[in-house]
């Protein structure tokens, strides 16, 4: 007896449709990969930004005083001129009367200690 | 000439008010001696109750009461002194503040010449009541007297400083044409300064009478404090007198030179 024939046609198989490119297991890109040139641009945008606040508020430093250079020949005092009553007598006094008024009122002594009133027993106590 | 007239007046006032002060310490002594002599006397008594221990507290009883008032009245003298010999206190409240000092003062002896005549121990310690009571009063017009010598002094320094302000100012009118027209701006404006701390201090002083007449308390204590009260206006019045005087020598300043 003849053995039957193999059928040529083979069985359909449950293969998937295949709708894009198949990748390896370990070829599945990471959304990170995508994200983090982003966040470092922000970062260097933020830094940036930072360091020009930094630079505009940054408090002015103070102007450098320009000292005056010490000169051989002393600044002239202005020469005042005397009224023609400074050198009479009655002025002279009046100079000195005014001079010495404040010393003589700051140091007068309004209230003698001296005085101050003296301290007595009132009860006399025999209560015992 | 004139100088030994005036030493011949000044010398007499100066003596008495040092010798009514001597007076007054000398009567501050024996009066802590017989306050010492009293407490002794008195815890004797209290503690044995004996007729000796009794008849010695009767005894310095009487002299410490003598002694208080002995006391007071040397301290009225020394005021009654003090105000006299005061420049600055017009005669018209030198008479009224006198009289109060003689009102307090006869009270004391009136009090003083009660005690040789108590024959008992209750008969003396019944006398000292009346000077208890009367001690508010009492300190009531010392310090008026006291506040009246220091505005007395005050008046003193106020009555030199106007002196010195009236020649300024005499100054001032006199040469108002002699300085350029900013200069007798400055000066003007230095007249001005002076004016209102003279303002400033009359003010003040007639606070300061105003005071001393409702011048009262409850009891010591409120005394003291209003006292205090009065003394510190007193200073502050006088720091007018000071400000006043430091616009005067800048007023001088500017007097001395044209430009």
């Amino acid at each position: 007896m003849e053995e039957a024939p193999v059928p040529t046609i083979l069985p359909p198989t449950n293969t998937p449709p295949v709708y894009g490119p198949v990748y390896s297991r370990g070829g599945i890109p990471k959304k990170h990969t995508t994200i983090l040139p982003l966040i470092i641009g922000v970062g260097i945008f933020v830094l940036f930004l930072i360091i020009i606040l930094f630079t505009i508020n940054r408090p002015k430093p103070a102007p450098v005083a320009v000292l005056p250079t010490p000169t051989m020949t002393p600044t002239p005092t202005p020469i005042r001129i005397l009224s023609t009553f400074a050198t009479q007598s009655a002025f002279l006094q009046f100079e000195q009367s005014v001079n010495a008024l404040p010393a003589t009122i700051s140091g007068a002594t309004l209230s003698d200690q001296t005085l101050d009133p003296p301290s007595v027993d009132l009860s006399l106590g025999f209560q015992k | 000439m004139i100088l030994p007239i005036f030493f011949l007046f000044a010398l007499p006032v100066y003596a008495s008010s040092q010798r009514s002060y001597q007076d007054y310490l000398y009567q501050y002594d024996q009066y802590r001696q017989n306050l010492t002599d009293f407490q002794t006397a008195k815890n004797t008594y209290l503690q044995f109750q004996s007729l000796a221990a009794q008849t010695d507290a009767y005894n310095k009883t009487k002299l410490f009461l003598t002694q208080r008032d002995n006391l007071f009245k040397a301290y009225l003298l020394l005021l009654s002194d003090k105000l006299d010999e005061n420049p600055g206190v017009s005669p018209n409240d030198k008479g009224t503040y006198q009289q109060l000092l003689a009102s307090e003062s006869a009270f004391l002896t009136t009090n003083a010449q009660q005690i040789p005549g108590a024959i008992s121990l209750n008969d003396v310690t019944s006398l000292s009541p009346p000077f208890e009571n009367q001690y508010k009063t009492l300190q009531r017009d010392i310090r008026k007297v006291l506040i009246i010598l220091a505005l007395g002094q005050l008046t003193t320094l106020n009555n030199s400083f106007q002196t010195i302000t009236s020649a300024a100012q005499a100054i001032v009118t006199a040469n108002a044409t002699v300085f350029p027209t900013q200069k007798q701006a400055t000066i003007n404006q230095w007249v001005t300064q002076i004016q209102l701390k003279e303002q400033s201090y009359q003010k003040q002083y007639a606070d300061l009478i105003d005071s001393t007449n409702k011048f009262d308390g409850y009891d010591v204590r409120e005394l003291d404090q209003k006292y205090n009260d009065i003394l510190k206006g007193v200073t502050n019045a006088r720091q007018l007198l000071i400000d006043g005087a430091s616009n005067l020598i800048e007023l001088k300043d500017e007097l001395k030179y044209i430009n």
